[in-house]
C-alpha cells in the first residue's frame, strides 16, 4: 500500500508567521489521526495536502502523487470534508451532494443518482429534499461526509468530523467511517482534537504542536509508557503485594485497581507474586492512555520529524 | 449501522477532466434566477420594455413618428439602473459569502482551480447583469423591426451600438460590485454603497448642483463643461454610440473616460483583494 502522505521539508508561512514545518515524514496507508491543540497547524496541513493552498517551500505527495495547487488528478482521489460549514444553505441535501459530485467531474445525471445512494448510506435519505439550512449539526456533518463520498474516493480527509455532534450521533458517525475503512478499504486521514475519535478509528497518529511534528507513529507505540513497567492485580491482598515489592526495593504506585510495578520483566513480577503466596488476576504492560500520551507529547515531546 | 442504512455503494464511473468553470457558472446562474431579489429587477425592466413596446404597437398602425432614435434613447435611459440593481444584489455577495461561509474551501478542495472558480462565478454574474441590460434593447429592437415597415435613418446600425453600450455598462457595474465587496468585507454594505453612491450622485447632479452649473457656465464659457452624474454620463453615451443626433450637451467620449475609470476601479479592487484561503492560525 502506497504511503498515505509524504512530506519533504514542508514549510508554510502566513506573512512572517511560520504556521507549519519544517516537516519531513511519511504517513503510512490506512487510517491516520492528525492531532494537535488549536493553532497547531492541522488545518493548514490539510489545506496543503488538498492543494487548496500552496506550501511556502517543500513538497507533498499524497497516495504517491505530488500535490500542486491546481493539480486536479490528486483531488479526484480524495474526498474532503472540511471543518467549516462549506455548504450552500439554500440547496437541498441531494442538490448539495450532487453539486459536490459535479465539481469533481461527475456528470449531472450520475451525480444525482450517486447523491441519492450516499445520502441513504449516511442515513440522510429521509432528509434528501430538505434545505440544508434546516439540518441539525449532526446532519450537516453527515452531509459533508456524503459530499466527500460522492465520487467514491480512495482517501477520505476529514477535518473535525464529529465537532458539535451529540454522543449518540457521534458514535454512529464514527462507526460509519470505521466501516468505510475496514470493509471497503477507504483510507482515512482524520484531523481532530477528540482523542477518542482517533483511538477508535486510527492505527497511526501524527501529533502537531506549533506547526511541528512532536511525534508520529503507530498508536500502540505512542501509548507505550517511557518508563515501561507492568500493571498487576492479585487475589489474596494487594497490601501484601505492596509489602513484598517494597521489601525487594521495587518501585510501585497505585493505578486504579492495580499496582503499576516498575519492572521490565513480567517473569520477575510473577515470581514476587508467587513468593508472597498470592494469585495473579491481571498482568499487562503499562500503557498510557492516548490522552496521557498526547499530553506528554504536546507538553514536551521532542520532535522526531 | 443505523436502521434503514444501506451498505456503502461503490461507484465506478469516469470523472471528466474538463474545466469546472461551466459547472460553477451553471449552478450560480440557477441560484441567481431563483433569487427573488434578482428576479424583481429583471421582471420589472422586462415588463417596462414590454409596456413600451405595447405602446409602440398602438402607434405602428397609424405610422406616426414615434419610432425615432430619440424615442429609443429615452426608452433606454432606465436600463443602466436595472443593470446596476442586478449587479449590486448578485455581485456583492457572490464571492464574499463563499469565502465567509467556507464554500470557497469546498470548491477549491474539489477539482476546481481558482481561475475556474472565479471564471465561472464572474461569467454567471455577467450573464445575469447583461440580461438585465441587453434584454430590453433586444426586445425593443426586435419589436420595432416586426411592427414598423419604415425605420429611422441608420436604424440597421443601431443594434450593435446599443448592445455594446448595454454590455459595457454590465461589465463595469459587475466589476464595481465585486470590487467594492472585496474591499468592504460586507456584501450588504457593498450593495448599499454601490446603489447609494450612484443614486446620491444622480440626485445631486440633477438638483443640488444645478446652481453650481450656472457658476461653471460662467467660468467655462460656451457650455463646454457640465456637472453630470455617472449615470447621466453613461446615458449620454448612447446617442453617440448609435449614431443618433441627440444633444447630450457635452462630448460623448467623456462618458467613456468615466466608464474606463470606474471599470479599472472595480476590477482592480477585485484583483487586489481577490478571494483566497489561508491566514488561519490553525
Amino acid at each position: 500500500m502506497a504511503a498515505l502522505a509524504e512530506f519533504e521539508s514542508l514549510v508554510k508561512f502566513y506573512g512572517s508567521h511560520q504556521a507549519l514545518g519544517p516537516l519531513s515524514l511519511s504517513l503510512p496507508g490506512g487510517a491516520v489521526g492528525l492531532l494537535g491543540p488549536n493553532g497547531a497547524g492541522k488545518t493548514t496541513l490539510l489545506r496543503i495536502l488538498m492543494g487548496v493552498i500552496p506550501p511556502t517551500s517543500g513538497t507533498v505527495r499524497i497516495l504517491g502523487e505530488e500535490v500542486n495547487p491546481g493539480a486536479k488528478a490528486v483531488r479526484r482521489k480524495i474526498g474532503y470534508a472540511p471543518e467549516g460549514e462549506a455548504l450552500f444553505p439554500e440547496l437541498s441535501g441531494v442538490e448539495a451532494v450532487s453539486f459536490a459530485g459535479r465539481l469533481v467531474g461527475m456528470g449531472k445525471v450520475e451525480s444525482i443518482e450517486r447523491a441519492h445512494q450516499v445520502l441513504d448510506y449516511v442515513d440522510l435519505g429521509e432528509a434528501r429534499y430538505r434545505r440544508v439550512e434546516t439540518f441539525s449539526t449532526g446532519m450537516r456533518q453527515r452531509l459533508k461526509l456524503a459530499q466527500a463520498l460522492v465520487h467514491d474516493p480512495a482517501l477520505l480527509v476529514l477535518d473535525e468530523p464529529t465537532e458539535g455532534v451529540d454522543p449518540e450521533a457521534r458514535i454512529a458517525l464514527l462507526e460509519l467511517i470505521a466501516e468505510l475503512r475496514a470493509e471497503h478499504g477507504l483510507q482515512v486521514l482524520l484531523s481532530t482534537h477528540l482523542l477518542n475519535d482517533v483511538e477508535r478509528l486510527a492505527t497511526h497518529a501524527l501529533v502537531l504542536r506549533d506547526g511541528r511534528a512532536v511525534t508520529h507513529g503507530p498508536l500502540s507505540e505512542l501509548k507505550r509508557a517511557p518508563a515501561g513497567g507492568y500493571l498487576v492485580r492479585v487475589a489474596g491482598g494487594m497490601d501484601k503485594l505492596q509489602e513484598a515489592l517494597t521489601a525487594r526495593g521495587v518501585a510501585w504506585e497505585p493505578a486504579a485497581a492495580n499496582l503499576r510495578v516498575s519492572l521490565d520483566d513480567p517473569r520477575e513480577v510473577l515470581r514476587i507474586v508467587a513468593q508472597a503466596g498470592l494469585v495473579v488476576r491481571h498482568l499487562a504492560p503499562f500503557e498510557l492512555t492516548l490522552d496521557e500520551a498526547f499530553t506528554q507529547a504536546v507538553a514536551g515531546g521532542a520532535s522526531n520529524a | 449501522m443505523p436502521e434503514g442504512v444501506h451498505g456503502y455503494p461503490r461507484w465506478t464511473g469516469t470523472l471528466s477532466t474538463g474545466s469546472a468553470a461551466p459547472t460553477v457558472a451553471g449552478e450560480e446562474l440557477r441560484r441567481a434566477l431563483n433569487n427573488l431579489w434578482i428576479q424583481i429587477p429583471l421582471v420589472l425592466i422586462l415588463a417596462y420594455a414590454v409596456a413600451v413596446v405595447g405602446q409602440l404597437s398602438s402607434f405602428s398602425r397609424g405610422g406616426t413618428g414615434i419610432h425615432t432614435l430619440s424615442q429609443f434613447v429615452t426608452f433606454l435611459d432606465v436600463v443602466p439602473w436595472a443593470g446596476l440593481l442586478v449587479a449590486a444584489i448578485m455581485g456583492a455577495p457572490l464571492l464574499l459569502e463563499d469565502q465567509r461561509q467556507g464554500a470557497l474551501e469546498l470548491y477549491l478542495s474539489r477539482a476546481v482551480t481558482l481561475p475556474e472558480y472565479l471564471g465561472g462565478k464572474i461569467a454567471a454574474l455577467l450573464a445575469v447583469t447583461t440580461l438585465a441590460c441587453v434584454g430590453p434593447v433586444l426586445l425593443y429592437y426586435v419589436a420595432t423591426m416586426l411592427m414598423f415597415q419604415n425605420h429611422p435613418e441608420g436604424w440597421e446600425w443601431v443594434l450593435p451600438g446599443a448592445l455594446a453600450w448595454a454590455f459595457l455598462w454590465a461589465v463595469m457595474v459587475s466589476g464595481l460590485a465585486l470590487g467594492l465587496a472585496a474591499v468592504s468585507r460586507s456584501s450588504r454594505g457593498a450593495t448599499l454603497l454601490l446603489l447609494g453612491s450612484f443614486a446620491v450622485l444622480d440626485v445631486f447632479a440633477n438638483n443640488v448642483f444645478a446652481g453650481a452649473q450656472r457658476l461653471v457656465d460662467v467660468l467655462v464659457p460656451g457650455g463646454a463643461a457640465r456637472i453630470v452624474s455617472p449615470m447621466n454620463a453613461w446615458d449620454a453615451q448612447l446617442p453617440w454610440m448609435i449614431g443618433a443626433t441627440v444633444d447630450s450637451g457635452f462630448e460623448g467620449w467623456w462618458g467613456l473616460v468615466l466608464w474606463a475609470v470606474l471599470l479599472a476601479l472595480g476590477w482592480g479592487l477585485l484583483a487586489w483583494k481577490r478571494p483566497r484561503l489561508g491566514g488561519a492560525a490553525e
